[in-house]
């Protein structure tokens, strides 16, 4: 794994333009870089990235049934006990489920560790599956990259395939906060991969989706909704005014209720207890484990944080970097401390992508703070040998 | 020669932009509403139907089954063309408008379920339809149905003039859940409360 620096393409402001990519800039900030690069070979790709992508992922499959069965687990997840049974049922239902990104830290030396999973709500999936791919082929079109350079990157077929799964006679409704560009972007994207599939779709905000007597979501043409991918955490969704509603509607959201006990910090410990020393895990316990006591470089995360916010690195048992943010009331799990790709640029950590159950893509993001937030910048990768 | 990771066809954008700020994407216009069979009240129901509906339409297909079955003088002639143990003797005297005089009992096809449009929301939609029918020259709402003795389901409507008409309907529509059924919307923003930032990881 290295950092390479590269002719920009000269257009790419306007091919950014012509797609509607409008958040390559985000808040002042440049948000996608053209001139850099992660380089990777395809040993490390196979080997470190795409192989234990696949293995975390079923890990986590495996867990999910043990994880919804136990109250035990579910009060560590924080998950309302009122709204349990959605969860439950979803799971005993098999609902569907679309897509997830796992960010690893990896640095080129040993196995890859599992920073967490961002099973519900995972975003910059048009930087990787879309854009980036078009920079690799323009790139080598340009003769700036060589013929043979190539990307760990099926996610956008992954997506379509995945959506194929879902059957086409209901509308299949999108909803985000529309207002904001990043997530509508996402939102759209995700639509036309669906439409690839032959869905109809139609977008609406989160907030326009309404019930009707009979307790069933409805669209703002007052038809039920039977089928809503949501880019809008679980986390709020059941502790917000509609939630009573889910447990006779709650089975027509992607990603399905289930998915709350994966995006969850809470999976970390999880994780670890039923597979101590896996090689692409790190050491994590909730905070009232004695056995945590005994990390002095570590992690404190909230069960529940989402761009890095409140999250606490620990070195020699001090305090050394911390996030603002308005999460924690849930509590907090610690993570052993693990070592960031670093580089003059910033730290980078990797975004591996599973689409329906297949691990298929890879997204870097780089920040100058070592815990990556929601101003980290997308940088391409190419696979060189 | 090694693996090539990437797909080999560039990715594109069926929408041409991510960029689309009112989009109704509902495919290719709206698709007509469909005929629902259903097999009794509480299945309409679960399909997602509006209970008055579920309700009314049941009770409808039963008096127009009342008036209008299949009408066998003996029990064996009915069973030849439904199947065994699929037709029941009814009295005379149980059917309204009972014209055929005095005479003794008849045996009718059990009814197997009735059906109506996935169009029907609430009941008054329902009325509306049961109007309109009436005027087109039905005398009752919904329609009952019938299995005949190789299974298939068979829809019986009598015009004005007393032509009775049998037709076949595709078995496969009795499975049909009725999609995106219209509805009132009776409250909105219950959803979407922390709205200050991007929800995106």
């Amino acid at each position: 794994m290295k950092r390479i620096t590269l002719p920009a393409r000269p257009d790419w402001r306007d091919k950014a333009q012509a797609v509607g990519f409008g958040f390559h800039v985000m808040y002042g900030e440049p948000y996608w870089l053209d001139d850099a690069a992660y380089t990777f070979t395809l040993e490390e790709i196979e080997k470190q990235i795409e192989e234990p992508s696949q293995e975390l992922h079923d890990m986590c499959m495996d867990l999910v049934g043990e994880i919804v069965g136990s109250e035990e687990a579910l009060d560590r997840l924080a998950i309302p006990e009122d709204l349990r049974d959605v969860v439950q049922r979803s799971w005993q239902r098999r609902d569907r489920h679309l897509y997830g990104r796992f960010d690893l830290a990896y640095d080129g030396n040993g196995p890859a560790k599992l920073l967490e999973y961002n099973a519900d709500t995972p975003t910059s999936v048009f930087e990787t599956a879309y854009f980036q791919f078009n920079w690799l082929t323009d790139q080598i079109a340009l003769g700036v990259l060589p013929k043979d350079a190539d990307q760990y990157n099926f996610l956008q077929e992954s997506l379509v395939e995945a959506f194929d799964q879902f059957p086409k006679e209901p509308i299949f409704h999108f909803a985000a906060i529309t207002d904001n560009e990043e997530d509508r972007g996402t939102t759209v994207y995700l639509m036309d991969c669906a439409v690839q599939a032959g869905h109809r779709v139609e977008l609406l905000d989160i907030r326009e989706i309404g019930i009707d007597a009979q307790g069933r979501y409805t669209d703002l043409k007052d038809r039920v909704i039977d089928r809503c991918f949501k880019l809008y955490p679980w986390e709020f969704m059941l502790r917000e005014p509609f939630a009573r509603e889910l447990a006779r509607s709650g089975d027509v959201f992607v990603e399905p209720a289930w998915k709350a006990v994966l995006s969850n910090k809470g999976l970390l410990p999880l994780l670890w207890q039923r597979h101590p020393h896996h090689p692409n895990l790190l050491p994590s316990y909730f905070t009232d484990d004695p056995a945590a006591s005994a990390l002095t470089d570590y992690v404190r995360k909230p069960l529940l944080s989402r761009e890095g916010e409140n999250v606490t690195i620990f070195r020699d048992g001090r305090e050394a970097f911390s996030a603002p943010g308005d999460y924690g009331d849930e509590g907090f799990v610690i993570q052993a401390y693990a070592p960031l790709f670093e580089s003059d640029n910033g730290f980078a950590v990797l975004g591996s992508w599973v689409a329906g159950d297949r691990a298929c893509g890879l997204a870097v993001r780089e920040d100058r703070s070592r815990i990556t937030a929601n101003l980290s910048r997308f940088v391409p990768h190419v696979i060189m040998e | 020669m090694r693996r090539r990771m990437s797909g080999h066809r560039r990715p594109f954008l069926a929408l041409g932009t991510i960029a689309a700020s009112t989009l109704a994407l509902s495919g290719c216009g709206e698709e007509a509403p469909s005929d629902i069979m259903f097999t009794s009240v509480d299945q309409c129901v679960a399909a997602g139907m509006d209970r008055q509906v579920c309700q009314a339409s049941y009770q409808d297909a039963m008096r127009a089954h009342l008036a209008t079955a299949p009408r066998f003088n003996g029990m064996a002639a009915c069973e030849a063309e439904y199947g065994t143990g699929q037709c029941t003797e009814q009295p005379s005297n149980a059917v309204p408008n009972n014209n055929t005089g005095g005479g003794g009992n008849f045996f009718v096809p059990f009814m197997a379920g009735y059906v109506l449009s996935s169009a029907l929301n609430n009941i008054g939609d329902y009325y509306d339809y049961r109007r309109r029918q009436e005027e087109i020259g039905y005398y009752y709402g919904s329609t009952p149905i019938y299995r005949n003795r190789s299974g298939q389901t068979v829809t019986t409507t009598v015009r004005s003039g007393g032509t009775r008409i049998d037709s076949v309907t595709a078995p496969s529509r009795q499975t049909v859940k009725p999609v995106n059924v219209n509805t009132r919307t009776v409250a909105r923003q219950g959803f979407g409360g922390r709205s200050s930032f991007s929800f995106g990881g």
